[in-house]
């Protein structure tokens, strides 16, 4: 059969016209098609993720899209949220949580149900990351605050019992231990006892740095956010970073590489060096000897057989003065966004609370999963009081200090101010200067002191 | 006219409008992938736009430029992108020249070399980025051989070097100048080949004949026939080069210090660190401004050199 131009395109027409009708006609056919709630996150565990969204599903009822982002988060959230992409939920992590803010992509829920319900059992600093001028944002998704790690064994090779307290101390131990030539369990000498965390990274990064600071109870800005170093009490700030300086290139006992190496909890495991800052979920992870030739090696050489030994201890960080104790504390957590379907706003609420509160049956349901399988921590006291857990945290860790330092914890004081982001791009490579001898402490914190006060102005004019 | 004259004109004419038609969908995708974003960046850049306040968008003229180049840190970061330009060009240019010579002879294995020679531009640049600190950092295997051997290389050398890493500035950057060769030199490799299996044999068994030596062959014989590719390469390799981001981005993030703040870097860190979204597309604008004035200094400069081929 032959057909014409003519014959071929009424067809077509025809085609298209039913397809069309076909289409609107299955639409209409399902008014009441629930649109899933969006939620988005990064890529860390998702079985384990969409697992709990399952549980809430089964339990409540409200489906849920769950998204996984993957590469750098901030950056592509920051291109969803600019092609306002629909989503209900995502995951937060307390660097960006204030510029999200300022920008209007996150929503406050102080106007939902229960909304305070929360507040009193959250530690403060969770409390003080999740809000903003006064409004609630965030429910927990995990938390954590930074710990000082020795490993135990090689402390006692060299013939202590316990890290030390202060700096100075630290430097005696660790001189020794140099002195000592202590050896790895894969027979490397551990040239440098110390490692710390000052890579950089635009978004995340020199934890390490705030870590100290506070260990030593330093403040750096005061009530209005300008900053008080280098001139603040006892020049404390200028004599950490002199004592770090001094490490590296004088005793030659913290390992340069702090600035360029990410990975401290592996080289931690390995044995690779004595002493180290990590977060406190860690700790679990290198005393398990699943990941860790240090445990395993301790473990064997006793021909025991069990999954954890608390070999790499934790202790407070070593501060200026005896006495002095503080940590750095931070939170990932997850939002409302703005983008939120107004007739979503109860469901997502819902999930908001399943994931960072409590399920319907009243229990931190997907916090004590995240602690149970993962160690991640939590932010609620009651859950330190759970006998599962503690009995849990017993096998890798010290319950005690546990306690304390959640109460010692303090969020970076400038976090929430709207030019944390233009400070987190200019003092990393700063510090790493003055770590490399490039510029001395004092000199680096004055041009970071001075830039502060030059970013709160530009932010100030822009109202 | 005469009306043979004036049917061939109106001939040509509709030939014209037909092509013109015909082109005219491509014509309005590329005006709006390219053009459309081109012009918003540049309305961007002469405002006030900072994501973290997305309704301020205040005219401002050109005070972005005038802040960034007021600002020591572009000037920083435009020093670094020279000096890995200025190194990185040459040795690329250099190093595949002599790949090329070598590859251009008769051997056995030479299909599987010249094959083996595309696999470092087959590479992602984040993956080399991350392959070249696995061999530099901590650990790897340069980093293992020479802290080993630092009080060895001091005693050689006479220096008092404390350590040679990813930690020391000059070892980082240059070793992401070495990397950015090493997947560069394919890419040159293969322009140079093509060129060099153009050139008549008849005139290399002429210069035999009157007895020119083999280094006066290959300057007055291979290399102005190569002159053209070698422009090419070195127009494409310097933007390259200028605007790696990549490689950093994977090897090592700007650090020690400021040491591998390159330009395209540090707009980076303007855009997503900061959300300074007018100044960074001020920034693309001054890349864009340098590398156009390189190209068109090199065009200038080899053209006429080159045009040995016609």
């Amino acid at each position: 059969m032959v057909v014409d131009r003519r014959q071929f395109l009424r067809h077509s027409a025809l085609a298209t016209m039913g397809l069309t009708s076909g289409l609107l006609g299955c639409r209409q056919s399902d008014p009441e098609r629930v649109t899933p709630l969006v939620f988005k996150g990064w890529p860390y565990e998702p079985d384990l993720v969409k697992e709990n969204i399952e549980f809430f599903t089964d339990q409540i009822g409200i489906d849920v899209d769950y998204e996984m982002v993957s590469g750098n988060y901030h950056d592509k959230m920051v291109a969803l949220f600019l092609a306002q992409s629909r989503m209900d939920c995502c995951y937060v992590r307390d660097d960006d949580f204030a510029e999200w803010v300022e920008a209007g992509w996150l929503r406050p829920f102080d106007d939902l149900p229960k909304a305070e319900s929360y507040q009193n059992d959250l530690y403060d600093y969770n409390m003080e990351s999740m809000s903003y001028q006064g409004h609630s944002y965030g429910l927990p998704y995990y938390t954590d605050f930074t710990v000082w790690i020795y490993n135990s064994e090689m402390l006692a090779q060299a013939g202590f019992s316990q890290s030390a307290r202060t700096l100075d101390e630290l430097t005696e131990q660790a001189v020794k231990i140099k002195e000592r030539s202590i050896r790895s369990p894969d027979g490397q000498r551990i040239e440098y006892p110390i490692l710390l965390g000052f890579r950089q990274s635009p978004g995340m990064g020199f934890g390490d740095w705030w870590a100290l600071n506070y260990g030593s109870e330093v403040q750096l800005f005061d009530d209005e956010l300008n900053p008080i170093f280098p001139d603040d009490t006892d020049r404390q700030a200028e004599r950490i970073l002199q004592w770090i300086v001094d490490g590296i290139h004088k005793y030659r006992i913290i390992d340069i590489n702090s600035l360029t190496l990410g990975r401290i909890r592996e080289n931690t495991a390995a044995g690779r060096q004595v002493y180290c800052l990590l977060s406190k979920y860690d700790v679990e992870w290198i005393n398990n000897r699943k990941n860790s030739a240090v445990v395993d090696t301790y473990l064997a050489d006793r021909n025991l057989d069990q999954s954890h030994a608390k070999v790499l201890k934790m202790a407070p960080i070593p501060s200026l003065e005896t006495g002095q104790q503080g940590t750095l504390g931070w939170t990932r957590m997850y939002c409302l966004t703005a983008h939120c379907n107004p007739d979503k706003v109860l469901d997502a609420w819902q999930l908001l609370q399943f994931l960072g509160g409590k399920d319907r049956n009243g229990e931190y349901y997907t916090a004590k999963q995240w602690f149970r399988l993962r160690g991640l921590g939590f932010a609620y006291r009651s859950l330190m009081e759970d006998p599962e857990i503690i009995a849990q945290m017993e096998r890798w860790g010290d319950v005690g200090l546990i306690k304390t330092m959640s109460k010692v914890a303090r969020i970076r004081e400038n976090i929430k101010s709207p030019w944390f982001p233009d400070f987190n791009v200019y003092y990393q490579p700063e510090i790493q200067k003055i770590l490399l001898r490039q510029q001395s402490p004092r000199d680096g914190l004055g041009r970071i002191a001075k830039r502060c006060q030059q970013f709160k102005l530009e932010w100030q004019s822009m109202g | 006219m005469p009306p043979k004259l004036r049917s061939d004109h109106i001939q040509q004419r509709a030939n014209h409008v037909f092509a013109l038609v015909m082109n005219l969908p491509a014509l309005t995708l590329i005006l709006l992938l390219i053009g459309y974003p081109v012009i918003v960046s540049l309305w961007t850049s002469l405002h006030r736009y900072n994501l973290r306040r997305p309704d301020t968008f205040d005219f401002v003229g050109l005070m972005n430029y005038v802040t960034i180049l007021t600002n020591h840190d572009f000037w920083h970061s435009i020093g670094v992108s020279f000096y890995f330009t200025a190194v990185s060009v040459p040795l690329t240019i250099l190093i595949a020249l002599g790949i090329a010579l070598l590859f251009n002879q008769e051997f056995t294995g030479r299909g599987v070399f010249r094959a083996l020679l595309l696999i470092p531009w087959a590479v992602p640049g984040v993956v080399n980025g991350l392959m070249w600190m696995g061999l530099l950092g901590k650990h790897g295997a340069f980093d293992t051989i020479i802290s080993n051997n630092i009080e060895l290389f001091n005693k050689l050398l006479g220096t008092n070097i404390d350590y040679i890493g990813m930690a020391s500035p000059v070892v980082a950057l240059n070793a992401a100048v070495a990397a950015h060769i090493w997947k560069n030199v394919p890419f040159a490799c293969i322009i140079f080949l093509a060129a060099l299996q153009g050139i008549p044999s008849e005139q290399y068994r002429a210069a035999r004949i009157d007895g020119a030596s083999t280094w006066k062959r290959f300057l007055h014989l291979t290399l102005p026939w190569l002159l053209h590719p070698i422009m090419i390469v070195a127009i494409l390799t310097t933007m390259n080069s200028f605007r790696v981001f990549d490689l950093i981005f994977a090897l090592t993030g700007g650090g020690p210090g400021d040491a591998t703040y390159v330009i395209a870097w540090q707009t980076y860190k303007e855009a997503f660190g900061r959300l300074n979204f007018g100044g960074a597309n001020a920034y693309s604008y001054l890349i864009t401004i340098i590398t156009m004035t390189l190209a068109i200094v090199y065009i200038r400069l080899l053209y006429r050199r080159g045009s040995v081929q016609g």
